[in-house]
């Protein structure tokens, strides 16, 4: 059918761009991901999706393949316990089994307000 | 009144008309409020969706509906989500944005999980040469970055 319409061939020109996602897809798609390595690797391609990562409390909640640090226990330390606080059990093991190992937190404060340990049974 | 075989006509953005029965297409959300609200609908412009793109979404929901009256096994539906999806990438994140605005859950879950597995074990480099994304970090931002994730990534 030709119709004559003008936009025709400003939507074939497009068809090879990469529409934009709005960001709660693009968000919805990085909780997907799961796994701490792809989350990791995801935080360093750009701003937007390092602070897509970081906001988003469900993916930190889902998160899995938490293990004990390879090295710098500080920094695995920070992010067991933002899991932690998302209601994320298996960090809360890991952030106890930090501390059982003798590593010493540099900010205790936190420590002793553990959250979520009594009220995240039900999940 | 055969109320089963009652059909609606979507108009895609180029102005292509579908005509598909409203009981299929009422997987998505979208259309299914309009058919409700107004019962003598004849036609839906969908000013933000191609016929191509349209035409994919019908393929859809054709299969998926079709699932209420002759079950199929899982992995026959997983394979045939698989070959669905088997499509470029720019086709990809148009039907992401078509099963968003149509509100066919479904759909939206199925492609997300497609570009989420697109993501999962590559670089950062090659996420970004993937997906048109700009490295918009400076290089202490970067290296800051780096060293947050350094304690699960390998040296």
């Amino acid at each position: 059918m030709s119709h004559g319409k003008r936009n025709v061939k400003p939507l074939r020109k497009r068809e090879n761009i990469l529409p934009i996602l709005p960001e709660d897809i693009e968000s919805q798609i990085l909780e997907l991901l799961e796994f701490v390595q792809d989350v990791a690797v995801a935080r360093r391609v750009c701003k937007r999706w390092k602070r897509l990562v970081d906001e988003n409390s469900q993916l930190w909640r889902r998160l899995k393949g938490l293990t004990l640090p390879k090295r710098l226990p500080s920094e695995a330390e920070k992010w067991y316990r933002k899991a932690a606080q998302c209601g994320n059990r298996e960090a809360v093991a890991l952030l106890a089994l930090l501390y059982y190992y003798g590593y010493q937190s540099q900010d205790r404060t936190h420590v002793l307000s553990l959250p979520c340990i009594g009220n995240s049974v039900a999940c | 009144m055969n109320n089963t075989s009652k059909t609606v006509k979507l108009v895609s953005s180029d102005n292509e008309i579908f005509e598909i029965e409203t009981s299929i297409i009422s997987l998505s959300e979208t259309i299914k409020n309009v058919l409700e609200d107004t019962e003598d609908t004849e036609s839906i412009p969908l000013p933000n969706v191609e016929g191509r793109i349209l035409a994919k979404v019908i393929e859809y929901c054709r299969y998926h509906s079709l699932l209420k009256t002759i079950p199929q096994s899982e992995e026959d539906i997983e394979r045939w989500d698989r070959e669905f999806l088997n499509i470029d990438q720019p086709t990809l994140f148009h039907l992401i944005l078509a099963a968003n605005y149509l509100d066919i859950k479904s759909l939206l879950d199925l492609t997300c999980k497609r570009v989420a597995d697109m993501i999962k074990g590559k670089k950062p480099e090659e996420i970004r040469k993937e997906f048109n994304i700009v490295n918009d970090f400076t290089p202490e931002e970067e290296e800051e970055v780096r060293r947050e994730n350094a304690w699960c990534e390998d040296p």
